[in-house]
């Protein structure tokens, strides 16, 4: 009995990476077949990016903050404080700024896409949508994974840049380093290769963030309880998913920056 | 024999374990109303979602309008859903959408994304006229969450209209509403069969319904019902299914439901 259950969980699994992958492959080939809803894309830019913009700049403002606090505290054990620029800057922009994002914006955008579309889903209003003639993956997928694989690295670059004044703020007034010497430092200190890698991994997240959501909505079972479940295993999972894939793009692009001497 | 406009052909369908249809095979015909009966969990719903392509069936074959469906991939049934409408049991409305939105939606989308070519005042227009035949053209804009149930059922039917099916689909279109609303929704189910001659494929586990159904017809001059007559023959074009643990338990005409000795039949309609 035991085997048959380990059986049954495996091909269940197995089950849900298959339907997971192909509705990422539908919703891409949904690109270039029409119809094309793009004022449902451009709404849901408006929802998911600027809706998400004053949680990105508040988080990324006392995030950049605390790394200063953090770090400037070992620099000046070794006498060099102007250091925590490069630190910070680097950090930011390399790791931090991309994942803490992408973390914030799954916890607004995954739930947000999975307990809509679970709600369509259990009242039966995806169904009522196929019936009238309309493909839910492009009606209602393609323009929410376009809207945040756009919106995402773009939220990233203001979050870096809000980042980077929170530490500029503290280091000034905390710590009593030279602004614009903090500020040279940190722009110095980034690299093309640096760029690329923090901005390769949001379009990655914010695949992610999108398919995860609309995946769990989608397959929304069991009423308003069901919605429930679709949400927090979208948030769980989509995190979950950005910092192992996390791993293998930083594996990937320093290897990638290595081999083109960035 | 009146042309073919659905026929399931020895359908299986089961989730898991459990087998809910088991070789069902009967056909819609042109101007007929086919009323489904059964207890709830025979899979009546889940006919009309086949019929729809929204579901695959395990085994045997589907044939809407002629075309045999079971194969067909989502795409290619998007034109074939455009001859079918359907009333859902929860209604399905879209609850972000107006009621205006919701019954223009199918002409919406045809008109911005496929190839009809109407104004928006065409689309109100045609809005307006089959919010009218079901007495809701004062509701025009208002959101699904502000009409009561019966309201969002008359919504589901003009949305099922709009574009004027030739088949036409009822989910339970009478649960849960109380008998004066039901009655409404009957009479224009009537009047749409008796006006427009739609072939139609009806779920009810209400008997009086079904009956009603069969037993009358759409009065243009009062805009109610009178009874049928035809002394015991079916001028109504209506013929019963019976479905029993995912099968057909009883196919036949209404007398021959109410004339049968079988102890299920009696038990169902007692």
């Amino acid at each position: 009995m035991p085997v048959t259950l380990l059986n049954d969980l495996v091909k269940e699994k197995v089950l849900a990476v298959q339907e997971f992958t192909l509705l990422g492959l539908r919703s891409l080939r949904s690109l270039f077949t029409r119809p094309r809803y793009l004022a449902d894309t451009f709404e849901q830019m408006d929802t998911i990016g600027v809706g998400s913009l004053p949680i990105v700049v508040l988080a990324s403002f006392f995030i950049g903050a605390v790394l200063v606090l953090q770090t400037a505290d070992q620099f000046v054990r070794f006498g060099s404080p102007g250091l925590t620029g490069d630190v910070v800057s680097l950090a930011l922009v390399r790791e931090i700024g991309p994942v803490i994002i992408a973390l914030l914006v799954a916890g607004r955008v995954s739930s947000g896409i999975a307990s809509e579309l679970g709600s369509m889903q259990v009242s039966e209003q995806i169904d009522a949508m196929r019936a009238l003639g309309t493909d839910p993956v492009k009606k209602l997928v393609t323009p929410r994974v376009v809207a945040t694989v756009l919106m995402l690295p773009l939220l990233t670059i203001i979050g870096d840049f809000v980042g980077l004044l929170g530490g500029l703020v503290v280091s000034n007034f905390v710590i009593r380093l030279n602004p614009l010497q903090y500020w040279t430092r940190s722009y110095q200190a980034i690299e093309f290769g640096d760029g690329v890698q923090g901005l390769a991994k949001p379009f990655v997240f914010g695949l992610i963030v999108s398919l995860v959501g609309c995946y769990f909505g989608l397959t929304t079972r069991g009423g308003t309880q069901g919605v429930g479940r679709s949400t927090t295993q979208a948030v769980v999972v989509a995190s979950v998913l950005i910092l192992v894939s996390n791993l293998f793009i930083t594996k990937t692009v320093l290897w990638v920056n290595a081999l083109m001497g960035w | 024999m009146a042309e073919e406009v659905l026929r399931y052909d020895r359908v299986r369908l089961g989730f898991g374990e459990d087998e809910v249809l088991r070789d069902v095979s009967f056909t819609l015909h042109r101007g007929e109303t086919v009323l489904l009966l059964g207890a709830t969990g025979t899979g009546k719903t889940l006919l009309l979602k086949l019929a729809l392509g929204l579901l695959k069936p395990d085994a045997g074959r589907i044939y809407v309008l002629g075309t045999d469906i079971t194969e067909l991939e989502e795409e290619e049934l998007f034109p074939l859903r455009e001859k079918l409408g359907i009333v859902f049991q929860e209604m399905a409305l879209f609850d972000s959408l107006s009621v205006y939105e919701n019954v223009a939606y199918r002409l919406i989308e045809e008109t911005i994304h496929g190839g009809l070519d109407l104004a928006e005042e065409e689309i109100e227009r045609r809005v307006r006229e089959v919010l009218r035949f079901v007495g809701l053209e004062e509701a025009i804009w208002k959101l699904p969450a502000d009409l009561s149930g019966g309201m969002k059922r008359r919504v589901g039917l003009a949305r099922a209209l709009i574009t004027e099916p030739p088949v036409l689909l009822y989910d339970s279109p009478t649960a849960g509403l109380d008998p004066v609303t039901a009655q409404t929704i009957l009479t224009l189910i009537l009047r749409l069969r008796d006006t427009r001659q739609a072939s139609a494929l009806f779920v009810t586990h209400r008997l009086q319904d079904a009956f009603l159904l069969a037993g009358n017809t759409y009065d243009e001059d009062s805009g109610g019902l009178r009874p049928a007559g035809g002394n015991g023959v079916n001028v109504t074009g209506t013929r019963f299914l019976l479905l029993r643990d995912g099968q057909i338990y009883f196919e036949g005409q209404p007398q021959d439901l109410l004339t049968a000795d079988d102890p299920y039949v009696r038990r169902f309609l007692a």
